[in-house]
């Protein structure tokens, strides 16, 4: 039996995590673009770019930027709206995930503890 | 004991119940126990500056106010108007928050990221079911490589998604840092993800070390006194351990140290000291240079290179000249090739300023480009601050204006609280200060590195410096774009 502590499932959780972040941000971010919730040239409004070019500002797929029509309601529905709720819904899950994940690993480690299987590594207490 | 110390002592150090009660009679009057304050001025020694970082609820009350203000950011960005301009999340993230971060930095260290409200949630959950692992070594290791790429992608990302003109954007890259916080306190203890993953940490670990504060233990004291249970890194009766898995005893930077005074709060001899420094000073007075921050420094230019490139009228000249190279009308495509060129320029321009500068005085290219990476940290901070003075000060208005078409009310009029000229000369008066303190870093840097040759070494550093310069005073000449 090795006396060095295995390495840790958990390493490479947060990398993992944070791929999957990044990931599911993009894809929000992107399936929001294609849904016309986003618009405009990056870092200008419609305006701006008229005023500096004197051409029509240019969405980032190439069409002209579409103002959003509904400048105070904001909730209107559509596709953005079902996104919105998706990324919601997909957040609060992988809270509620990595909470039944953690209570599980915690019990888990308490019952190898018990039974001496972590004394090598030098365990003591979760 | 009160409850909520018992509570500390248990998740920090099991010492025996003497050395607790000798500790909380040693804690009960530690004015008494500090030692002279020595040649940077020590604030602890100011009354309520010591009795603020002994206060119960420091740094509490800022969390508290933090998670009022980010938990209404959050709803807005992510339930309120879609337009920018409208949604007071957006504009206080874009317009008022942002701006601010970098002079928060240099003016309070990481100040910010001990009142941030997304690792106090998770400090919720990580009490609440946290299995507290230590954070993998690889992480420790590694993590500010994750960092960097981390921070380009979502660069990146802005550009091409227009993270900072959606609230809904901006709502979900805030949900994704608040999940990394949440999940990574219920696996691994302490602040891991503020240690080893969030970019904003990175930046503020770079940024942080330009500060004239600087918390710092007086090693002479501990030794005097023959400290050994180190209650400020491992936490005692009075504050949990250290967040960010620093030991104050040793520590010579403040790139991990988050001003959150727990360490202040355990010593019971009086050595912590929150030094009033020299700015930049840690820059040649760190022991250990690390290539990954230096490599962050310089990803940096090319960062604050972009954000200032994209707001610029000449900017869609350049993405169609672009266009005309890769044969491609994308957007997406053209602006990536843009972006590639801003990150790896720097790169490649401090890697032959860093080998000309070792061939000239020896040594090798890649310790010279982790020693002088450092020294652009200044610029980066200072670049970064004018770049968004120009939001903060020439669209400052957006903020209560979107809170009062919140409210129902209306708002007519301009945005901003200085003229396009004033914020100019204070754009370059900003830059120049971050000029001055890049090159008189670089110089103190290849003096204390190199000795009498440091001088052969300076001066392909120096190029490189100008060359930004020029590139940033370029840029700054140019006419920008408003984000809101």
């Amino acid at each position: 039996m090795t006396t060095h502590p295995k390495r840790s499932p958990f390493t490479f959780l947060p990398v993992a995590l944070g791929v999957l972040l990044i990931l599911a941000a993009l894809l929000a971010g992107s399936a929001l673009a294609e849904s016309g919730d986003m618009s405009g040239m990056p870092g200008m409004t419609d305006e701006e770019m008229q005023g500096m070019t004197g051409e029509p500002a240019q969405a980032a797929d190439g069409h002209e930027a579409e103002a959003a029509a509904d400048a105070h309601g904001g909730m209107g529905g559509g596709a953005g709206d079902a996104v919105n709720w998706l990324v919601i819904g997909g957040f609060i899950a992988l809270i509620a995930g990595s909470t039944l994940a953690a209570r599980a690993t915690k019990r888990h480690l308490r019952r190898r503890i018990l039974t001496g299987e972590l004394a090598l590594a030098g365990v003591k207490d979760v | 004991m009160s409850k909520r110390a018992s509570a500390v002592a248990e998740s920090a150090t099991a010492a025996p119940p003497d050395v607790i009660d000798e500790l909380e009679a040693a804690l009960a009057a530690p004015s008494a126990q500090l030692p002279p304050s020595g040649p940077e001025p020590n604030l602890l020694h100011i009354s309520s500056v010591r009795r603020v970082f002994h206060s119960r609820w420091y740094p509490g009350v800022f969390q508290a106010l933090g998670l009022i203000v980010f938990g209404a950011v959050m709803l807005a960005t992510l339930f309120g108007p879609t337009v920018v301009e409208d949604n007071f999340g957006s504009t206080i993230v874009w317009i008022l928050w942002w701006p601010l971060l970098p002079l928060s930095y240099f003016l309070f260290a990481r100040f910010w990221c001990a009142v941030c409200p997304y690792p106090v949630v998770g400090e919720w959950f990580q009490r609440l079911t946290g299995v507290d692992l230590k954070a993998p070594r690889f992480l420790k290791r590694y993590g500010i490589w994750i960092i960097d790429l981390t921070f380009l992608a979502i660069t990146w990302a802005d550009h091409v998604f227009g993270i900072v003109e959606s609230p809904r954007g901006t709502g979900y890259l805030l949900l994704a840092i608040l999940g990394g916080a949440i999940v990574t306190s219920l696996f691994f203890e302490r602040r891991a993800f503020c240690s080893h993953l969030c970019f904003l940490g990175g930046l503020s670990g770079n940024y942080s070390m330009t500060s004239s504060l600087a918390l710092r233990a007086n090693q002479d004291n501990c030794k005097k006194v023959g400290c050994k249970d180190l209650w400020c890194a491992n936490g005692s009766p009075r504050a949990a351990a250290c967040p960010l898995y620093e030991v104050p005893r040793t520590m010579d930077s403040n790139r991990d140290c988050n001003l959150c005074g727990n360490c202040v709060k355990s010593c019971p001899h009086g050595s912590l000291r929150l030094e009033l420094r020299k700015p930049t000073l840690e820059f040649w007075k760190v022991r250990k240079p690390r290539l990954d921050v230096a490599f962050l420094a310089v990803v940096l230019v090319g960062v604050v290179i972009v954000q200032n490139l994209t707001m610029l009228g000449i900017y869609p000249t350049i993405l169609s000249q672009v266009a005309g190279v890769t044969g491609t009308s994308n957007t997406d495509v053209n602006f990536t090739v843009v972006f590639l060129a801003a990150m790896v320029a720097p790169i490649l321009l401090l890697a032959a300023a860093s080998a000309a500068s070792s061939r000239l005085s020896g040594g090798s290219l890649l310790r010279d480009f982790t020693i002088f990476g450092y020294a652009l940290i200044p610029l980066d901070l200072a670049a970064h601050m004018a770049h968004n003075l120009f939001h903060l000060l020439g669209e400052g208005l957006a903020v209560p204006r979107s809170f009062v078409l919140w409210l129902g009310g209306a708002w007519e009029g301009s945005t901003a609280l200085l003229n396009t000229a004033t914020i100019e000369v204070l754009q370059y008066l900003m830059l120049g200060a971050g000029i001055a303190a890049s090159v008189y870093a670089a110089y103190r840097i290849a003096h204390s590195a190199k000795g009498t040759a440091g001088w052969r070494a300076l001066v392909p550093q120096l190029l490189f410096v100008a060359l930004l310069v020029a590139a940033n005073v370029y840029m700054f000449a140019q006419p920008m774009g408003h984000r809101a």
